[in-house]
């Protein structure tokens, strides 16, 4: 399967499934079978990196990495390099100051983000401009992510964490501005927007 | 290689000599000689016991003798055929009939040391020989004190350190020390533009890979420094130019244009006393030399030459000629490769192709009456059909699995899975009785999903696959559990874990399994005609290759004649006669009853993929419609005049226009001195690469002045001189005709002024002026300019230069990014006859497997829409690298649509669908979301659905 194919939905989901990080590995850049698959995975990484952050978890828990199929000890030393960061950061949760019940929500909520018409038509189209742009460089990436889908990502993620806190119920404003670590204004902004549909 | 090992078609025979060969084209009779390998093909499962058992060393000769291996082995894990043998030279068994530890280890008994020589007689109707290049001459690397000073290394030594499965896994060290270097000369030309060990040649190839593997040093220790002795550097190859630049501008590399006549130790270093391009003496001290060994002919090749019946040049290379590239003097024989001259990946794909092409010609009337294909049974789907029934076959892999976990106790483990309602283990689930076994249980226990946990579905997925289509069950509903490569093997020191994640594999496979839904094998038919469009020597020779190998052929040319560019060609440096071969070339295309020209045409229109496409060609106020299969892009390239230099056609002129006047010796008396300007208007200038020809160009006019008045005066202004290949010949016979060679750099390039040149002469420290009667520009190569069918196809052009891309630039050097699209001649870049005849006739050859099939195989593994979900937003279609996605109408809403024919299931657009509307099959939403919830610990629903199953091959 081509790094291509790899979903942020599907990174999100091994993290809520109870991996501790995940490795996403591809053909070197400039050779991959299918020409820009491993290119897009760069945005995808970008792209979950950015929600990582959003939700308070350490990004290095997610790493993208490159090899040849002829590069057996190359896998293996990323393999090893990667246990050996993840023993460092430890399980999930734990350097992120997660409850568990702090855990299912973030993840769920990112889970659910993944799903989200909104954001996935913000990340094809941020996907369609850097290829018409024809410059994957990572820097452009970081600019162009956190140009344009950012500001969706915080949007659609906070709206579906502020929706999943008052489930049950009325919260204090602070209370959800500690829940999902996001600017007042914004949550404010967005809360009303809420209760107004 | 794996491709061409899965062939039925193609029969392998490795450890293997030809004997002799009998007999004329359509009926050879060839004695080939197979030398026994001691483990029965049949019998190896690849598990590599032997070899890990085996107490002989031998030396590595794969990695150029820098390590060891052992006599039972396989020299590369990609080897094919994936088989190991026994190396007869060094077994203890074979030399002294003891030993026999891998007998008693092989597990599947495969090791026969009763194993004999065969001799087997083959029928074939044509040969192409590809024997490579040989090494250089040990006299050669003497020279430079290799076998002399420890710490001189072959390029080919390097090559092998930096390779990440290499001997020292990628660290370059140094042998006297083992230390990593810090101060590193490559020297070019070993073995190469050396008269005195018989190799009056260039090998082409070394500048950019000597720049190549200095990249990688530099990337792994990034202290060092670099730097590369050249004579010239040669990097004509397209984008080589800029590569070169880029590497050796990122990584600080220090280029000197000087051979090394003196290599000598200095304590723990190497020194290097060499003159630079001032004139000065110096000398340097290194850490380590590098050697850019050179391709040299095979070691054997009078044999060879002997034994195949063809004659070998004068550098004891396949002898050809530039009109008939790949043809030996024996009809019937063809070579390929650097056997027929040195040249480099793409240049040896394009042979390779065009060999076939050639030999497809010659042998139209047989094809196919040999062709083996696999016949399965249609699938069972009633069997598919129902809620998931899996069975897991756990492999013990002798002891590569069992020898570290209990085999058992997985077997235990997945009869609990849900919807498993079969576990069992083999020794070797791969042998051929396992396989019989396995194919038995699916009957018996009606399984709807196989699931066998054992190695890698890199060498062994196609293998079970095939197996349960034996058996009626869809391809995709098979899946692998790597608990050997991924998990028995790394974890051999930690049996309790591994059986642990043993599990977990497991359990992710039958979680994955239990959505695996059949894939549809399909086939689109092809029109079995081809569009050519360019009817200049590319397109031709394409289109009349295409025609002998039996199609119809449409060729378009928007001239009112054929030629293009190769009408103001007047002869060739060989001698060969260029206009004789052109008149030739033209009447044959035109009297081709499977060829149809339309002169003076223009594309108006195309549409359509591989197989299918419909082209509207315009000739003046009428047009006509063809359909076609396939379409060959030769739309060519043109002399490019620089604006910088004051070409008026008289005083001033290009080569192609001195060319004229030669061969109509017009103004001959006016010609005492003249002066050659090369890389007029190129590399840097006004256009930023190489245009290939111009070097060789110059030097053929350069001889032709000379040959008609010896007293003329002819001088060359060059950068580099890039008589690359056998062309070294022609240079070298320039120097001693007296022509004079001045170089300069981009920085200071020569001005054309009244009554000559100025030009800065490097030894003499000042600019020289060299009055001259003549001014020859030897100007670049730009595309044409037509290029709306390019546009049509969306065939993308280099942002720099405009020539058309390659899928690949080494491996696919005439297919696109676009299935049945086909590019060849100047259109894809400069380069000379020679390779734009092979080039044509590799498209030629590639370009006519789809119409001899007259069908293509889809690739079952394809993405799909599901038109009530989709959206229409278009971010598939333009996410989509190979143009496989379009935008239709229904019920006027846009949707979007899979043309499967063209699709190569990246998943791209899956995974950027906002709705989830796209999917690939084989790796749906659906089953990797259910393999990542499997992932965890917790037990697992059995899925009961019923699903009814409809498609079928």
């Amino acid at each position: 399967m081509c790094t291509g194919r790899v979903d942020p939905l599907f990174v999100m989901t091994a993290f809520n499934n109870g991996a501790d990080g995940v490795l996403v590995a591809g053909c070197r850049l400039g050779e991959c079978k299918y020409s820009e698959g491993n290119l897009e995975a760069l945005i995808m990484g970008e792209a979950v990196k950015n929600i990582l952050r959003l939700i308070g978890m350490e990004e290095k828990r997610l790493r993208l990495d490159w090899v040849s199929s002829s590069e057996a000890s190359r896998i293996v030393e990323i393999i090893k390099d990667f246990s050996y960061t993840l023993q460092e950061i430890g399980p999930l949760g734990v350097k992120e100051g997660w409850s568990e019940e702090d855990k299912k929500f973030y993840l769920e909520s990112a889970v659910a983000l993944c799903n989200n018409m909104q954001f996935r038509s913000a990340y094809g189209n941020l996907a369609r401009e850097i290829k018409k742009l024809g410059d994957f460089s990572l820097e452009v990436i970081t600019k162009k992510v956190e140009e344009k889908l950012l500001p969706s990502i915080k949007t659609r993620l906070y709206e579906i964490e502020i929706k999943e806190l008052v489930k049950e119920g009325p919260k204090s404003l602070d209370y959800i501005i500690a829940k999902t670590k996001g600017d007042p204004v914004e949550i404010e902004k967005i809360l009303s927007k809420i209760i107004k549909t | 290689m794996v491709e061409a090992g899965r062939s039925p078609n193609i029969e392998i025979l490795t450890l293997s000599e030809v004997e002799s060969i009998e007999g004329e084209p359509g009926n050879f009779k060839v004695k080939v000689k197979i030398n026994p390998r001691y483990i029965d093909p049949a019998k190896c499962t690849a598990c590599g016991d032997c070899a890990k058992y085996c107490p002989r060393l031998a030396i590595d000769y794969f990695n150029a003798n820098l390590t060891f291996t052992r006599s039972a082995r396989i020299d590369l894990p990609q080897a094919v055929p994936t088989i190991y043998y026994i190396d007869a030279e060094t077994c203890l068994h074979l030399n002294y009939e003891t030993c026999m530890l891998c007998t008693n280890i092989c597990g599947p008994n495969a090791i026969d040391f009763s194993q004999k020589p065969e001799y087997k007689e083959l029928e074939v109707g044509a040969i192409i020989i590809a024997p490579g290049f040989g090494p250089v001459p040990q006299e050669a690397l003497e020279k430079f004190g290799y076998g002399i000073y420890d710490d001189v290394l072959t390029s080919i030594e390097v090559e092998r350190m930096t390779c990440v499965s290499g001997p020292t896994e990628g660290e370059v060290i140094r042998p006297s020390d083992f230390k990593h270097p810090k101060k590193i000369a490559y020297i070019q030309c070993v073995g190469s533009r050396d008269i005195t060990c018989d190799r009056n040649y260039c090998s082409s190839v070394c500048c950019m890979y000597a720049v190549k593997e200095a990249t990688i040093i530099k990337e792994h220790e990034p202290e060092a420094e670099i730097t590369l002795y050249f004579m010239d550097v040669r990097t004509q190859g397209k984008g080589f130019d800029e590569a070169f630049r880029n590497f050796v501008e990122k990584y600080g590399m220090k280029i000197v244009r000087a051979r090394p006549p003196k290599v000598e130790k200095v304590g723990e270093k190497i020194a290097l006393t060499y003159v630079d391009e001032d004139g000065q003496r110096k000398r340097e001290l290194y850490d380590m030399i590098v050697l850019s060994v050179g391709l040299s002919p095979p070691k054997d090749a009078e044999k060879l030459a002997s034994v195949f019946g063809i004659d070998l040049n004068e550098f004891r290379f396949a002898k050809t000629s530039t009109l008939k590239p790949i043809e030996t003097n024996r009809p019937g024989i063809y070579v390929i490769g650097a056997f027929q001259g040195p040249k480099d990946i793409p240049e040896s794909v394009m042979q390779a192709s065009g060999g076939a092409a050639t030999v497809s010609e010659i042998l139209r009337e047989g094809r196919f009456s040999s062709y083996i294909v696999k016949e399965y049974p249609p699938e069972d789907l009633e069997l598919m059909s129902g809620e998931p029934r899996i069975g897991v076959f756990v492999c013990h892999c002798g002891v590569n699995i069992a020898g570290v976990v209990n085999v058992k106790e997985l077997v235990e483990y997945a009869k609990t899975l849900p919807n498993v309602v079969h576990a069992e283990n083999l020794t070797y689930a791969c042998a051929q009785d396992a396989l019989e076994h396995i194919k038995k249980k699916i009957k018996e226990v009606k399984l709807n999903r196989v699931v066998v946990s054992a190695c890698s579905p890199r060498t062994h997925e196609p293998l079970f696959q095939d197996t349960v289509r034996e058996v009626g069950l869809n391809l995709a509903l098979f899946e692998m559990a790597n608990i050997r490569d991924q998990c028995t093997w790394v974890h051999a020191d930690n049996p309790e874990k591994a059986a642990e994640k043993a599990k977990d594999l497991i359990r992710m496979g039958v979680a994955k399994a239990r959505r695996l839904k059949p894939l549809v094998l399909q086939r689109v038919s092809v029109t079995p005609t081809a569009l050519v469009i360019g009817g200049g020597v590319a397109g031709m020779v394409s289109a009349l290759s295409i025609a002998e190998q039996g199609f119809q052929v449409y060729l378009v040319e928007k001239e009112p004649e054929l030629g293009g560019s190769l009408k103001r060609v007047k002869y060739l440096i060989s001698g060969e006669n260029p206009q004789e071969f052109l008149k030739d070339l033209i009447s044959k295309v035109e009297n081709h009853p499977n060829i149809k020209i339309y002169k003076g045409a223009q594309i108006e229109n195309i549409s359509g993929y591989i197989g299918n496409f419909t082209t509207t060609v315009r000739i003046g106020d009428t047009s006509e419609v063809v359909n076609h299969g396939v379409v060959v892009v030769a739309t060519g390239g043109k002399e490019y005049r620089p604006s910088k230099y004051p070409l008026d056609g008289k005083k001033v002129i290009t080569q192609l226009e001195l060319e004229e006047r030669l061969l109509e010796n017009k103004d001959l008396d006016k010609i005492k001195k003249v002066v050659m300007i090369q890389c007029a208007g190129s590399r840097g200038e006004e256009l930023g690469y190489c245009s290939k020809v111009c070097c060789v160009q110059a030097l053929k006019n350069a001889l032709k002045i000379k040959e008609i008045k010896p007293e003329a005066e002819v001088f060359i202004l060059y950068m580099d001189l890039r008589a690359y290949g056998f062309y070294e010949k022609n240079y070298f016979e320039a120097r001693k005709k007296g022509i004079k060679f001045i170089r300069f750099t981009n920085e200071r390039r020569p001005q054309v002024v009244e009554g000559g040149v100025k030009v800065y002469d490097m030894i003499a420290g000042e600019e020289l002026f060299i009055p001259a009667d003549l001014v020859v520009l030897s100007v670049g190569i730009v595309p044409s300019e037509d290029q709306e069918a390019v546009n049509m196809l969306r065939i993308p052009c280099g942002a720099e230069d405009g020539f058309l891309m390659e899928a690949h630039v080494k491996l696919r050097p005439v297919d696109t990014a676009t299935d049945g699209v086909f590019i060849c001649g100047l259109a894809h870049g400069p380069k000379p006859l020679e390779e734009v005849i092979s080039q044509a006739k590799a498209a030629a050859g590639r370009a006519s497997i789809p119409l001899a099939k007259k069908e293509v195989e889809v690739s079952p593994i394809v993405a799909a829409v599901e038109e009530a979900k989709c959206i229409g937003c278009g971010i598939c279609v333009e996410l989509c690298p190979f143009t496989a996605i379009e935008l239709i109408k229904v019920d006027k809403k846009r949707k979007a649509k899979v043309i499967t024919a063209a699709c190569k299931a990246c998943g791209i657009c899956a995974s950027h669908c906002p709705v989830f509307a796209i999917d690939l099959g084989g790796y749906t939403k659906e089953a990797i979301l259910e393999q990542l919830a499997g992932f965890k610990k917790e037990p697992m629903e059995k899925v009961v659905e019923e699903e009814k199953v409809e498609v079928g091959n």
